[in-house]
């Protein structure tokens, strides 16, 4: 999966992997570095994209919890899904890594 | 006659029909099915704009601080019904006096599959790269959508149906819509309001995103009645009276055909955006109506500065009159009438340059700040509402600030 088409993935577009992209809500600093290299954009820019997509019924955003521990937790409970922890965090052993942003 | 009647019949009452149906079929879903909340959110702006001329107004800001010319509120309600089926409403008041508040928005969509996605009901008319997000100010950088282009064409939104297919290759995405329509309303042309009828609204619209690159185009064709009287009653006269070309030439009723191409490109630190329209019809007024704009635009963290220039090129054909000169007082009477008509038709070119800040100040907030140079050309009317026609030289600078947000 290259970088372009978890960024698809992550702004609301299709793919042939049948995944539901799940974030951290802001303020987050991984978000950030997340935003910033793979999505190209600024929290900022990325609020207005969502702006135009929600008003004009084009888009939703991706599901968002508040913690890396509500997060860990979902990515158990939940099968294909795909989102981003900082490097380091310890994974259960049915998730698998896709990608490591340096 | 009496297809005529029914045709007429038709139209003035499909568009209540339709968001009749909507409510109906939502009502009969939601009622037994639905477990989900409604959801509630929304925008608004607040702007103030300050003209510096006196002979003129643009946008309805003339030589004070106005602050109720495009200042609005909108609430939209979302409810998932199933994991399909959806309903939203949107209800936008405007502080403007040539703009009428209320429903904007309201239709049903069935995400029939991942790539193809259905709404029927009253929406936005998805022209241009930002048309159906016209509104929404915190979704764009700028002060306004270029006005030239955004304002050019003389509707915005229909009671129909739009397909949308997303599809993915690798690393591209591709979007197509189709969408059909109709719309019946008021709409204000610089000072001047009046009544059209749009029919047959049919409309493909299609773009590929590879990265930060956008390409999009659409195309569209619609039957444009406008419904101004003595016009059509003039028109009648001329044609009862055998003069076919001068009929014609006022004629009300025109097939309008829409192209569109846009670029679009944006990372992290700028970005690039320009769009090209191209709207011909049979009318004397707008026959043909070209715009592009162009912006570039830097981010500074917060900060976003923007340089933007647009313009807009408006050809009116030359009319032949078969009226006969010279005959009789009344046929003078009567060519010198039509004569004044498609003579005198407002043109609207003008060139336009924008330079302007916005400062996303916090979350879901924005402020912005935009100086507009206008250059229009003499002896047109160039967008303007002209007060003094022998004072105005068609330049002004248009000053505008800006409170958005979204909740």
């Amino acid at each position: 999966m290259s970088k372009r088409q978890i960024k698809q993935l992550f702004l609301g577009g299709v793919s042939k992997y049948p995944l539901t992209p799940l974030v951290i809500a802001a303020p987050n600093k991984g978000r950030i570095i997340f935003n910033n290299k793979v999505l190209g954009l600024s929290e900022h820019r990325l609020q207005a994209y969502w702006a135009q997509m929600k008003f004009t019924g084009r888009k939703e955003p991706p599901l968002e919890v508040t913690t890396l521990s509500d997060l860990m937790d979902e990515l158990v409970k939940k099968d294909d899904v795909i989102t981003f922890v900082p490097a380091g965090t310890t994974l259960p052993d049915s998730v698998k890594t896709i990608s490591v942003i340096k | 006659m009496m297809d005529r009647a029914v045709h007429s019949l038709c139209s003035e009452y499909r568009s209540t029909l339709l968001m009749c149906a909507v409510l109906i079929i939502s009502w009969f879903v939601v009622m037994p099915v639905s477990a989900d909340h409604p959801t509630f959110s929304g925008y608004g702006r607040v702007v103030a704009g300050y003209l510096e001329e006196k002979s003129a107004k643009f946008l309805g800001y003339e030589d004070s601080l106005e602050l109720d010319e495009e200042s609005l509120i909108a609430i939209q309600l979302n409810h998932h019904i199933n994991e399909e089926i959806s309903l939203t409403g949107q209800a936008l008041f405007h502080s403007s006096e040539t703009r009428d508040s209320g429903i904007e928005w309201l239709y049903l969509t069935y995400q029939s599959s991942d790539n193809l996605r259905w709404k029927i009901g009253r929406q936005r008319t998805p022209f241009f790269l930002y048309s159906d997000v016209r509104d929404v100010g915190y979704a764009y950088p700028w002060m306004r959508l270029p006005t030239q282009f955004y304002d050019g064409y003389v509707f915005d939104s229909m009671d129909g149906l739009t397909l949308n297919y997303q599809k993915s290759f690798g690393d591209w995405q591709w979007e197509s819509e189709v969408f059909l329509g109709h719309f019946k309303d008021y709409v204000t042309q610089v000072d001047f309001e009046i009544e059209i009828d749009v029919d047959n609204i049919a409309g493909i619209k299609s773009s590929f995103t590879y990265d930060n690159w956008t390409i999009s185009g659409s195309y569209i064709n619609a039957e444009i009645d406008i419904l101004y009287a003595e016009l059509k009653s003039l028109q009648a006269q001329l044609q009862n009276a055998g003069f076919e070309k001068s009929a014609n030439a006022i004629s009300t009723k025109s097939d309008g055909h829409y192209g569109h191409l846009a670029l679009r490109y944006q990372d992290l630190h700028k970005f690039w955006v320009t769009e090209w329209m191209k709207i011909s019809t049979d009318l004397m007024w707008a026959p043909k109506v070209d715009s592009i704009y162009t912006t570039f635009g830097w981010y500074l963290d917060d900060i976003t500065i923007y340089f933007a220039c647009a313009t807009l090129d408006n050809k009116v054909r030359t009319v032949e009159l078969d009226i006969p000169f010279g005959v009789s007082p009344q046929l003078d009477f009567l060519r010198g009438a039509v004569q004044n008509i498609v003579e005198n038709p407002p043109i609207d070119e003008l060139d336009s340059f924008s330079i302007g800040i916005r400062w996303d100040f916090t979350q879901d907030m924005a402020i912005k700040s935009d100086i507009t140079w206008l250059d229009g050309k003499q002896n047109q009317r160039s967008l303007f509402s002209i007060k003094d026609e022998i004072i105005f030289d068609r330049d002004a600078v248009l000053y505008s600030i800006a409170w958005e947000w979204v909740f």
